[in-house]
């Protein structure tokens, strides 16, 4: 009932103006990256935008690399963001940042969790784990602006280290002008948690926001 | 999966859907009365959601769905259906054709009475699956129309339609799509939900049709390409295959995502070029196709996989316009394997027409692709508390590693990766017994085959008798989580539960194997180590066929549980008893064993309790948490 009424209701603020916008999100199965995507798309049709999602599923999910590509805008017909041409790389993990760098576009937007996961194949003794700050450095050769935050520690102190991709959506939603406002983006974050999560992923959010300013006032 | 999405009574409603959804709701909205399918990636969403739709819509509008043992089963059941004149689909992936193959070819000639699709999910790049053919020929060698939708919204629109298109033709009807179709989501305009009631009907016998006896199938092939002509003018006649006008000499021949590749493409090239979108892949629409070279000087082919515009292109142009320059695969300008992304096409189309991409794809994929070498890969493994981990390592420990592993297809497969490679032969589906018929002729090793408990009703039966019949000597382990699970945990016969909720009778698969006369059957929970490993010993020194069921549920299923129950999840912890041997990640594996430096630790939010792992270590060094923690205290 609450989804229609706000549909409704929806502002169609940005709509006319927005011809594309890609999205490209990445982590590891299980970190929520899927939950992630669903609420940007959510944002995007409350809007009154035209939205196109490609996901990983199948076999790439077992303990895997999960990525979706969101792509917004009027002139956007295919599924797939091409190299190059992501506005923004989402990634829940530093490897998977990497791991998909060609997606982003020059002069885009990297946000990272710098939280590792450290995938299996490290046991065996045959790679490591690379550094962060090398991660890091890898990133800014690939594009403009690229945020590292520790959304895990963020989401801990919000109350639930499972809302580190709402944190991630903060930083996001303050790194970058969406092509939708940070209110819908947050109707959409309400209508897609548990009713009894609502207030610790409000307060993720909020974290991830005002880190992302601090670190752009820094910077 | 947003199933009140699917199922809503809203029409003209948008609604945010996968591609797969849209699909399933597109059938539905078309009145399907009978749905049958094998689960398989690219095609599972579909099913999942007709099954669940099945058993929500039940009294509002009534259609049956089954999951059916294999695909030829699935393919036969819904062509009953069709021979009775009701509307039915059979839904599987692309290999699944093969499978049902022999259904098809013949079901052709009887023809369709009630609408009757076929859904074929193909898997450019094989992103989940053994091979990437295009069954795009299917079509072409068995004599039945092809459509294929290139936007989530053409897909369920075309959903809708197919039952009379197959009506209109009285023709099976293949529906193809592709991975990046059924697993992408966009905005669908909801249609209506039918409110027609079911009933049964009496059959309406007619041999001349409904058995192919040859000298019926000799007068079927006539009818057939009869109807097929009527296919070819619907082609040319259908709106789904237009001509889009350009402002120049070159012309896009394309059709399925090629078709949306090609549109973005042209965007960042800004080309205005003439464009035609083939949707009905057989028969072609070769009197459009004709109109559409005719204007044009140069044409680019825009399709995935298989050259198969471009050939039939050619041999259009021979007649039309022999001057064409025609570019695509056969130019070299476009790649004959995987699957398209908008910078192949642009590449590829820029290059067709002396250009360059606005953006060096191949500079930037380079310079990723130096800077990913100092990434750790992450390919999907075996979760915690697996249980085809732990049967992988009894076997192992039974045959002191040095058996031959042929194997099968599914979650299990991942045991082809070390440390456990317990898989040394994966061909298709059934195939792990199958080869192991032969190679218990000409090998001298033990032979210990692995297939999971759905594919072993799939196709691994036929299989077993051969083995018992001809005394073939190999031990087959069938690993029995309780689930399909690597299509997404759909039931099967060894489970007893039905597609939409029934219940169905329970099939045992040792009792399988007793009644086909193999004399040596245990059932063993492979989280028991010992008791497992020992059973294997047995199995292997038994002079004939033996199985061996490693029965034991899913860990997602068994979290899941334990989550709906409210049982809390007991984790195990690495002790100060750990001498660093490493057996634990380098002989036994497992994602909750996270190796810090040179210790192992175990990750507590991934530990599933289900202590294997506490049964490998040497040093007593791994323990549950409780009792580490009581110790302490
Ligand atoms: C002919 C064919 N049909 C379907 C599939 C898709 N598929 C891959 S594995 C699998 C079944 C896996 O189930 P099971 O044997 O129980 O093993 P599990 O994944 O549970 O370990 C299926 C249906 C396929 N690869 N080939």
């Amino acid at each position: 009932m609450a989804v229609r009424a706000i549909e409704r209701t929806a502002v169609k603020d940005k709509s006319e103006e927005v011809e594309e916008f890609n999205i490209f999100v990445s982590g590891v199965g299980g970190q929520g990256a899927l939950t992630a995507s669903g609420i940007i798309a959510r944002a995007a049709k409350m809007s009154g935008l035209k939205i196109l999602a490609a996901e990983t599923h199948g076999m790439a999910q077992r303990g895997g690399s999960v990525s979706v590509h969101l792509r917004i805008g009027s002139k956007v017909f295919a599924p797939l963001i091409p190299v190059g041409r992501a506005h923004v790389l989402f990634a829940l993990e530093p490897s998977e940042a990497l791991r998909y760098i060609e997606y982003v576009s020059s002069d885009g937007l990297v946000v990272v969790n710098t939280k590792e996961i450290v995938p299996p194949s490290v046991n065996m003794g045959d790679v490591v784990y690379p550094s962060i700050e090398k991660i890091g450095e890898v990133l800014k050769e690939f594009a403009r602006k690229v945020i590292l935050v520790n959304a895990h520690e963020l989401a801990v102190k919000a109350g639930n280290p499972l809302t580190n991709n709402v944190v991630m959506l903060g930083v996001m939603a303050r790194a970058i002008d969406l092509p939708f406002s940070n209110d819908i983006l947050k109707e959409s974050i309400k209508l897609t948690v548990p009713e009894k999560a609502l207030e610790v992923n409000m307060k993720a959010f909020d974290l991830g926001y005002d880190y992302a300013e601090k670190y752009m006032r820094e910077m | 999966m947003v199933l009140r999405d699917v199922v809503k009574d809203n029409p003209g409603e948008e609604v945010f859907l996968l591609g797969n959804e849209a699909i399933a709701r597109g059938f539905i909205e078309g009145r399907l009365r009978f749905g049958a399918a094998y689960p398989g990636t690219p095609s599972s969403e579909i099913t999942d959601t007709l099954a669940r739709a099945c058993a929500e819509l039940r009294g509002r509008y009534d259609f049956f769905f089954e999951y059916s043992v294999n695909e030829k089963v699935a393919f036969e059941a819904a062509a009953g259906a069709s021979m009775a004149g009701k509307r039915a689909v059979a839904i599987m992936k692309h290999v699944g054709v093969n499978v049902a193959a022999d259904a098809l070819f013949s079901f052709a000639y009887i023809g369709a009475k009630g609408g009757f699709v076929l859904v074929s999910a193909d898997d450019p790049s094989a992103h989940s699956s053994q091979n990437e053919q295009d069954n795009r020929w299917y079509g072409k060698s068995a004599y039945v129309p092809v459509i294929e939708p290139s936007t989530i919204q053409e897909a369920h629109e075309l959903s809708r339609e197919s039952f009379e298109i197959s009506e209109m033709l009285g023709l099976p009807v293949i529906f193809r799509t592709v991975t990046r179709l059924s697993h992408a989501s966009g905005i669908i305009k909801l249609g209506e939900i039918p409110d027609e009631p079911f009933t049964k009907v009496s059959f309406e016998k007619d041999p001349s049709e409904f058995v192919l006896i040859p000298a019926h199938a000799r007068t079927g092939k006539i009818k057939l390409l009869e109807k097929m002509e009527k296919a070819r003018e619907f082609a040319n006649k259908s709106d789904y295959n237009r001509i889009m006008e350009g402002d120049s000499d070159v012309g896009i021949l394309t059709g399925g995502l090629g078709y949306v590749y090609a549109l973005e493409a042209l965007k960042y090239l800004d080309l205005d070029a003439w464009v035609m979108k083939v949707t009905t892949m057989n028969p072609l629409p070769d009197e459009k196709i004709s109109d559409f070279i005719s204007q044009i000087d140069r044409l680019v082919v825009v399709e995935e996989l298989d050259p198969y515009l471009e050939l039939h292109v050619k041999a259009i142009a021979k007649d039309v316009n022999p001057d064409l320059e025609i570019h695509g695969k056969f130019t070299g300008d476009f790649p004959m394997e995987y699957e398209y992304t908008v910078d192949v096409v642009e590449k590829g189309i820029a290059s067709s027409l002396g250009m360059a991409p606005k953006v060096d794809f191949e500079e930037i994929r380079n310079r990723a692709n130096e800077a990913k070498k100092i990434l750790p890969p992450r390919p999907p493994i075996l979760c915690p508390g697996c249980p085809h981990t732990a049967s992988f390592y009894a076997i192992k420990q039974a045959t002191g590693d040095s058996a031959l592993y042929p194997s099968d297809i599914g979650c299990y497969t991942l045991g082809v990766n070390p440390p456990l490679s317990t898989v040394d032969i994966t061909l298709c589906m059934g195939g792990g017994v199958g080869t192991a018929n032969g190679l218990s002729y000409v090998v001298k090793d033990d032979i210990v085959v692995t297939v999971g408990d759905s594919t072993f009703f799939h196709a691994c039966i036929p299989s077993l008798i051969d083995a018992v019949y001809n005394n073939n000597k190999f031990v087959l382990v069938v690993l029995d989580n309780r689930t399909t699970a690597m299509t997404g945990h759909q039931p099967h016969p060894g489970t007893g539960e039905r597609a939409c909720g029934e219940i169905g009778k329970f099939i045992p698969i040792e009792d399988v194997a007793r009644s086909i006369g193999v004399d040596f059957v245990e059932v063993v929970n492979p989280y028991n180590l010992r008791k497992m490993t020992e059973v294997m010993e047995r199995a292997l020194a038994h002079d004939r066929v033996a199985v061996v069921v490693a029965r034991r549920a899913c860990a997602i299923l068994w979290n899941r549980e334990r989550k709906q129950k409210g049982i809390k999840i007991k984790p195990f912890t690495v002790t100060e008893d750990c001498t660093r041997c490493l057996r634990c990640v380098t002989s036994f594996t497992c994602p909750a064993l996270v190796l810090v430096g040179d210790q192992v630790t175990i990750d507590e939010t991934l530990c599933a309790g289900c202590g294997v792992c506490f049964q490998v270590c040497p040093y007593g060094a791994i323990v549950s948490k409780d009792v580490a923690e009581k110790e302490v205290s």
